[in-house]
């Protein structure tokens, strides 16, 4: 084996025709409903007095976990934008203001725009991600580029 | 794409901010009680989490650091590293169970008091309550709550199950006359069914081993591998036999023609193993144009206009068209069913050697 080469996207991709039918559309689907499913419970929960407990947030908690069993055993892959709004400790739907808190920090003497760190953490204190925002803000998810399917 | 959804909560007074001002910095106050933290530059939704856990559980925690065990402690320590999400819906479902059986205990004492004036006047007695107005009603989960879900449900087994073609609009068959029925293949639909997802579904139970269950109509809120947990409505009557002791029609706005455990609805365990199951899929719409929940009280008038598609060789159940309502009826065996919803989704059923297949 030789080096690693860099992975550029100077190669051609080309928008072609999307496959007339999916593969595997019956798990896409069941994903698709368990999402929607527990974002209907995390929003239903009660927001005035929140515990713990209460059976929207424990139903919403246990659709994601549903889900990801799902994906396991159904071998298809979630995209990116749905697993960063799920906790993976506690299986949260992360819905800003009822589950976590969103905040930019800056931890460099200077305060350059460049350092700007964007943390979500969830509501159990297990769980907190983060993203370099301040890097490059035109950044575009892999998944999220126009010109994505290869020629043969 | 790094956007935020901002404005979305505003709490402890400090209004939501752009996007645009997160290269700005310190914008708010200095005395802001929320930025405690020099290095944030700005901050959505903040909720403080000893707020948001409820006070029993802070009591106990309170408790344990004054016990100095170190028994004790370890002991509480592995109890908490075992709050799954699975085990909490666990113990949150044995504490409403409990919960249940003691407002059924309140409307005894409540039904007996009322009962005795009743006697003195020599009258039949009658009542009908406020539920939601007795202290302690607000714990139980209402079935009014989870319409929604099913609604959603339905749209999402309509687009599994790929029958979109065969829908009516405006209360109109799509075609004239009849439905053509014989391009749909039933075994291709029951293999989709053994794969699919049960949360939100509205399912009547036919038969079981424990008479308390039967003809139960509930949402489906979470499927155990081998039970279903049901959402049950409040003064809900299970059977069809509307005649009291006398012969009459019952009435039903009177509650002493409930028994208790119908009166206060919630929560219900169905055990899957030795019973059946039914639930209707809707050819027509609403008013709304959505697709909406069947009548609760399902009569079983029309069974002779119930024609039997196919019946044998069924993998999990047997397919029926009800001719009046323009709905398509599965009736599912639970004993078949008694896997783990997620284990569910490669298995495949076999045709041979079923026992149970009695509908």
């Amino acid at each position: 084996m030789g080096k690693a080469t860099k992975h550029t996207l100077d190669v051609q991709w080309i928008c072609t025709k999307p496959p007339g039918s999916v593969s595997l559309k019956d798990h896409y689907i069941r994903t698709n409903y368990l999402y929607q499913a527990s974002t209907l419970m995390a929003l239903s929960a009660s927001s005035d007095s929140p515990d713990s407990n209460s059976l929207n947030d424990l139903l919403s908690r246990s659709y994601v976990h549903n889900m990801n069993w799902v994906v396991k055993k159904a071998l298809i892959k979630l995209s990116p934008t749905i697993k960063r709004t799920v906790c993976k400790k506690c299986n949260r739907r992360l819905i800003s203001g009822k589950n976590c808190s969103v905040e930019v920090t800056n931890t460099s003497n200077l305060k350059t725009p460049v350092n700007d760190i964007l943390t979500v953490s969830c509501i159990c204190q297990k769980f907190k991600k983060n993203y370099p925002i301040g890097k490059n803000l035109n950044y575009k998810i892999f998944a999220h580029n126009d010109n994505l399917l290869p020629v043969k | 794409m790094h956007t935020l959804q901002t404005g979305s909560v505003e709490s402890n007074g400090v209004s939501s901010s752009s996007s645009n001002d997160a290269n700005d910095g310190g914008k708010y106050n200095e005395n802001d009680p929320i930025k405690k933290n020099k290095y944030v530059n700005w901050r959505v939704g903040y909720i403080n989490p000893e707020a948001f856990y409820s006070k029993e559980d802070q009591s106990e925690e309170k408790a344990n650091k004054n016990r100095n065990n170190k028994q004790y402690s370890e002991k509480i320590q592995k109890a908490q590293r075992r709050n799954n999400t699975r085990t909490m819906l666990r113990k949150y479902i044995t504490e409403t169970m409990s919960h249940q059986r003691k407002m059924e205990k309140k409307l005894k004492t409540i039904k007996r008091n009322t009962k005795k004036k009743y006697e003195k006047k020599k009258m039949q007695p009658k009542m009908q309550l406020e539920l939601n107005k007795i202290p302690g009603f607000n714990k139980i989960p209402k079935f009014e709550d989870y319409l929604n879900l099913n609604k959603m449900w339905l749209s999402y087994i309509i687009e599994l199950l790929n029958i979109d073609k065969y829908l009516s609009t405006d209360g109109k068959m799509a075609k004239d006359g009849e439905i053509d029925f014989k391009n749909l293949k039933f075994q291709n639909l029951l293999a989709k069914l053994s794969s699919a997802d049960f949360n939100g579904c509205l399912l009547e139970v036919l038969k079981s081993n424990n008479k308390s269950s039967i003809n139960l109509t509930g949402i489906v809120l979470y499927e155990f591998k081998s039970h279903f947990l049901m959402a049950v409505p409040q003064r809900f009557k299970r059977f069809d036999n509307l005649e009291g002791e006398s012969g009459e029609e019952m009435d039903l706005e009177n509650d002493f023609n409930y028994t208790n455990r119908e009166l206060v609805g919630g929560l219900r365990l169905v055990e899957k193993n030795g019973s059946t199951f039914r639930f209707y899929v809707p050819l027509n719409k609403d008013e709304n144009n959505e697709f909406s929940v069947l009548s609760l009280g399902l009569d079983n008038e029309d069974v002779s206009d119930r024609e039997e598609t196919s019946q044998e060789g069924a993998t999990e159940g047997a397919v029926h068209y009800h001719q009046s309502r323009e709905c398509l009826e599965f009736v599912l065996i639970g004993s078949r069913l008694n896997l783990r919803s997620s284990d569910r989704t490669n298995k495949k059923f076999k045709n041979h050697a079923i026992d149970d297949l009695v509908v």
